[in-house]
């Protein structure tokens, strides 16, 4: 049975693992949230930025119930946007939360300073970085199945600048 | 929480918003449906491939309004119209199909010079051309998509014949 009562708001951070993680939301337009935990023990989540399941715990259910800054070993498993900020894991740490993993979502990290981005090119993490990058632009195959695509044009700029867009999640 | 009670039918069109545009419909057998408004100027034919407006990128309503497809808008199909839709300001809200089994999609074309010029085969892959009211194919079984939004085809056809109307059946991946 889907669970459809929840303690908390989308933007909540917890010290516990009140939802259970792995426990999928549904909103009423598509968009899907996962509670998850922050497994880093020393980088904390930005609010709005890209994160990526442990690619550690492949091989078992609990891939899909922590995330962490994405890692070149990581970015393949993208799993979402961090709704809000999220703590390192620490023994009484904010490091319970909700991720959106499908659907659209407002103001999201880019950053770009070579490549313009345009409606449907889709977007992939970048190693130890907090923002969605370029990948591949529309009517090519994105890189990865999980990915992100892009629902606003971006200028390209001479130096790596941040900026805050919509996209599609589909990382589920 | 998912709505699961609506005033329409899936085939019912109406003059006025009254399910709320975005709002997703789900059916027992994995079928997902989006009620949404055919905001342009050009009715869309009942089980022709439909776009979002790329116009309305930067909100949410990117995602509520419809259109026949326009080549700035072919990377962001939304779906299979379930009816005809009137023009906007008329009978403009209906039901789309997002994601899942779609009976008789309309595919080819009227003409050789738009459209399908080569056979589909089942596991082709289908998308939207511009101002054409049919699916054309664009890749083939074990070629990766181009666009994550697209349609999946699951009958074989022909090539087309000018001027037939063709409709086969099509896994819709537009959610």
């Amino acid at each position: 049975m889907i669970k459809t009562l929840f303690e908390t708001l989308l933007t909540d951070v917890k010290s516990t693992d009140v939802e259970g993680v792995g426990t999928l939301r549904y909103g009423s337009s598509g968009e899907v949230y996962r509670w998850v935990r922050n497994l880093s023990t020393t980088t904390a989540v930005v609010a709005l930025q890209p994160v990526c399941y442990d690619e550690n715990n492949v091989g078992t259910k609990a891939l899909f119930e922590s995330i962490s800054e994405p890692e070149t070993a990581s970015l393949m498993c993208l799993a979402g946007i961090a709704m809000t900020a999220m703590a390192a894991s620490a023994s009484l740490a904010l490091k319970y939360g909700w991720i959106q993993v499908k659907g659209y979502k407002n103001g999201v990290l880019h950053q770009n300073a070579s490549t313009a981005i345009g409606v449907g090119d889709s977007l992939i993490a970048m190693n130890d970085s907090n923002y969605l990058n370029f990948s591949t632009a529309d009517g090519t195959a994105p890189l990865y199945s999980n990915t992100i695509i892009a629902l606003e044009i971006t200028a390209t700029t001479s130096a790596a600048t941040e900026y805050s867009k919509d996209v599609y999640i589909k990382c589920l | 929480m998912i709505k699961t009670l609506f005033v329409t039918k899936l085939t019912d069109v109406k003059d006025e918003d009254i399910e709320g545009v975005g709002t997703l419909r789900y059916s027992s057998n994995g079928n997902v449906y989006k009620w949404v408004k055919n905001h342009a100027a050009t009715v869309i034919a009942a089980k022709a491939p439909v776009c979002y407006d790329v116009g309305s990128v930067g909100t949410k309503a990117l995602l509520e309004s419809v259109e026949t497809p326009v080549t700035a808008d072919l990377m962001i199909p939304a779906g299979i119209a379930v009816t005809a839709f009137a023009v906007s300001g008329g009978i403009c809200y209906g039901w789309i199909m997002a994601e899942g089994y779609f009976n008789g999609a309309r595919v080819g074309s009227p003409a050789t010079s738009s459209g399908l010029t080569t056979a589909i085969a089942v596991g082709d892959i289908l998308e939207p051309v511009n101002a054409i009211t049919f699916l054309g194919k664009t890749i083939e079984v074990g070629t990766a998509p181009a666009y994550a939004f697209h349609f999946i085809a699951q009958e074989t056809l022909a090539a087309a014949t000018p001027s037939v109307t063709n409709a086969i059946d099509v896994y819709v991946k537009c959610l």
